[in-house]
């Protein structure tokens, strides 16, 4: 089977996940003791009549079986319902938010492989010497630390005492440089970086940590392969050896923790949000959350069980791209 | 039956024995790996932190009513009532820790804008995360042991249906499916117990999959064979045969998701959808903190520290125990 048939069929495996999510998200919202709409209303003095059309108009007044079919179908053509409280449609919100939360979780990424990875093969090269042992103890302080007081002790130190970056809110460079009033593209650059620098470093600390011991186990099962051993015996230098041979081996398993930690790492982003100011799909969670906004609540839920649904794919097809002994189409 | 049942029984004695020793052979095990030996002393510290001031507060409560009663704040023999915020000009409020030259050594961590001992609150804040992080990582293990072993034992359409619920639960990042959970269920008051009924079922699927996977080996075993064949009911064979030899495997995992379930319950405080205040809590009161960071900043500092030393503990304590159920991952 070809890597086009695997992720077509990949894809049409995650349609019962995907539809699954709705059915979640539509029941928590369903079983919700007392009347949404009263609660939407918080306790304000209306008429019944109000309430009634509030009810008509959001099809409350039917029964639920028949309001999930309605939502299914108005989520397949894109509409994930309307916000009261704002006045908008979901679908709009969403997609205005979901840029800074994409920037924030992909960048914390970056972050976390590019040290992970040169940390973890340097703790499998030098085993139980110096390096190895602080590897442990920051893999063990990483996943022992609350992303968002991560968040708090680096606003500290650099925003607060030594004030070299900024405590909150992001630059997006997609709104170009004239949005800011900044002189050009690498002034742009410059303060996207800068903005993004503690917000990624506070989400990826936990992935860099659990990446950087799963990299060093890796590259201590690698190293002890016959292909290692075979080339060693060639005389193959053991720099090439690490580079070429063991090395790439030992990425696999990677791409796949990659994919399954980006449940930790959206879920994360609502905290991260919420510390350092970022206008992200968290937040806009949080945000409906106060107003008891029930159509966004659950278009962001399902919305980002989506993102991690469609991550899992790529990283699922990417680990078949790579890896040429995967046979397509295994279950599991 | 019976013949099957004595069989079963005769076997019986000598695996409990070898279970025993096993069971002493791990805690041996434990206590030689110096890091899980920190771990252990660490868990068996906030332990007793909890269970100290669980009594506390609750003989004040039998001997005096109500904790609102705050004429019950003197009885607590050890530190000062944690939710009581003392009247202006009995203590000050916001006083630096006790290094800080402005600081006084019967505050030594200073103390929160409501003038309440910090210490104290630290304290007292154990008692919240550990009970909360265990009771909700046994609410998913109960949960997850038996959904995994009834999937993994019968197979065929019941372990396709469960298995799909389960996979859907899991594509929804935890700490989402949580807050949604606790928003819609609460009605929009959130409270602690919806925390942790939130977060125990959110950590089902991940327990039914390890334990699924055990069973279907177990499934195959001879002794399974023979309590069916000598006619014990399917149910009795996963009560009394698939979930106790399925087990070690779970319980290492419950042990490292304690602190996985202490750092999301502290995110949830934190948002303000965990512990409600008075009730002092390190996620919560980092919350409260947040707004002081520019004028008092120890009181970011301290609630961080103590969650972080707390999950160290239960992380080093379950990585030792991993380390001596299965002599694979030794290295």
């Amino acid at each position: 089977m070809g890597l086009l048939r695997y992720t077509i069929v990949r894809l049409i495996q995650a349609i019962p996940v995907l539809i699954g999510i709705t059915v979640i998200t539509f029941i928590l919202a369903n079983v919700a003791p007392g009347d949404p709409v009263r609660l939407m209303l918080q306790g304000q003095e209306v008429d019944q009549e109000l309430i009634d059309r509030i009810e008509r108009q959001y099809g409350l007044d039917r029964p639920l079986h028949e309001r999930y079919v309605a939502y299914m179908t108005n989520l397949l053509q894109g509409d994930l319902g309307y916000s009261i409280h704002r006045d908008r449609p979901v679908t709009e919100l969403i997609i205005q938010r979901s840029g800074p939360t994409l920037m924030l979780v992909l960048s914390a990424y970056a972050f976390a492989l590019a040290t992970a990875i040169p940390l973890g093969i340097l703790a499998a090269t030098r085993r139980n010497e110096p390096a190895d042992h602080v590897s442990r103890i920051v893999a063990l302080v990483g996943v022992s630390t609350p992303s968002f007081w991560i968040g708090i002790m680096l606003i500290l130190i650099f925003a607060i005492q030594l004030g070299v970056l900024p405590s909150s809110g992001l630059v997006y460079p997609w709104w170009g440089p004239e949005h800011y009033g900044y002189s050009g593209y690498v002034e742009l650059l410059f303060q996207t970086i800068r903005h993004l620098l503690l917000p990624m470093i506070a989400l990826g600390t936990l992935q860099m940590a659990t990446l950087m011991r799963v990299e060093r186990t890796q590259m201590i099962e690698s190293l002890q392969g016959e292909y290692v051993k075979l080339a060693r015996a060639y005389g193959v230098p053991e720099r090439t050896i690490l580079r070429k041979h063991a090395f790439q081996v030992a990425q696999l398993p990677i791409i796949t923790i990659v994919g399954l930690n980006l449940s930790t790492a959206l879920g994360g982003a609502v905290l991260i949000e919420y510390v350092f100011n970022i206008n992200g799909l968290g937040r806009l969670l949080l945000e409906a959350i106060i107003g008891l906004d029930y159509q966004l609540i659950m278009g962001i839920t399902v919305v980002i069980g989506t993102m991690f649904v469609v991550g899992v794919i790529i990283t699922d097809i990417s680990y078949a791209y790579v890896d040429p002994r995967v046979t397509y189409g295994d279950r599991d | 039956m019976a013949i099957g049942e004595s069989q079963l029984d005769s076997d019986g004695p000598s695996t409990d024995v070898d279970a025993q020793f096993g069971w002493r052979y791990t805690f041996g095990k434990v206590m030689q790996d110096t890091t899980a030996r920190w771990g252990l002393y660490v868990v068996a510290v906030v332990l007793f932190i909890s269970a100290y001031t669980l009594i506390d507060s609750n003989l004040s409560r039998l001997t005096f009513g109500a904790v609102s009663d705050f004429a019950a704040a003197e009885a607590l023999p050890l530190f000062e009532h944690p939710e009581r915020i003392p009247p202006p000009g009995e203590i000050e409020s916001n006083v630096p820790p006790a290094f800080h030259p402005d600081g006084t050594l019967s505050h030594p961590l200073g103390t929160d804008p409501d003038g309440r001992d910090y210490f104290t609150r630290i304290v007292y804040g154990a008692q919240v995360s550990v009970s909360v992080g265990i009771v909700s990582t046994l609410i998913g293990f109960v949960g997850g042991t038996i959904i995994g072993a009834v999937s993994g034992y019968y197979g065929g359409w019941v372990d396709d249906v469960l298995m799909r619920i389960v996979e859907t639960v899991y594509a929804i990042p935890p700490l989402i499916l949580i807050i949604v959970f606790i928003v819609f269920v609460s009605g929009g008051t959130p409270d602690i117990r919806y925390a942790i009924v939130g977060v125990g079922i959110t950590f089902i699927p991940i327990f039914a999959r390890i334990i699924r996977s055990e069973v279907l080996s177990v499934r195959e075993m001879d002794y399974i064979e023979a309590a069916r064949a000598s006619g014990v009911k399917n149910r009795d064979i996963i009560l009394r045969h698939v979930i106790p030899n399925s087990f070690a495997p779970v319980l290492v995992y419950a042990t490292l998701q304690i602190g996985v379930t202490i750092l999301v319950v502290a995110g949830l405080s934190f948002l303000g959808f965990g512990a409600q205040p008075p009730t002092p809590d390190w996620g919560q009161m980092l919350n409260v903190s947040h707004g002081y960071m520019h004028s008092n900043v120890w009181l970011s500092i301290w609630p961080g520290i103590a969650i972080l030393v707390t999950i160290m503990g239960f992380n080093l304590f379950g990585d030792g125990l991993q380390d001596a159920l299965d002599p694979r991952i030794n290295d």
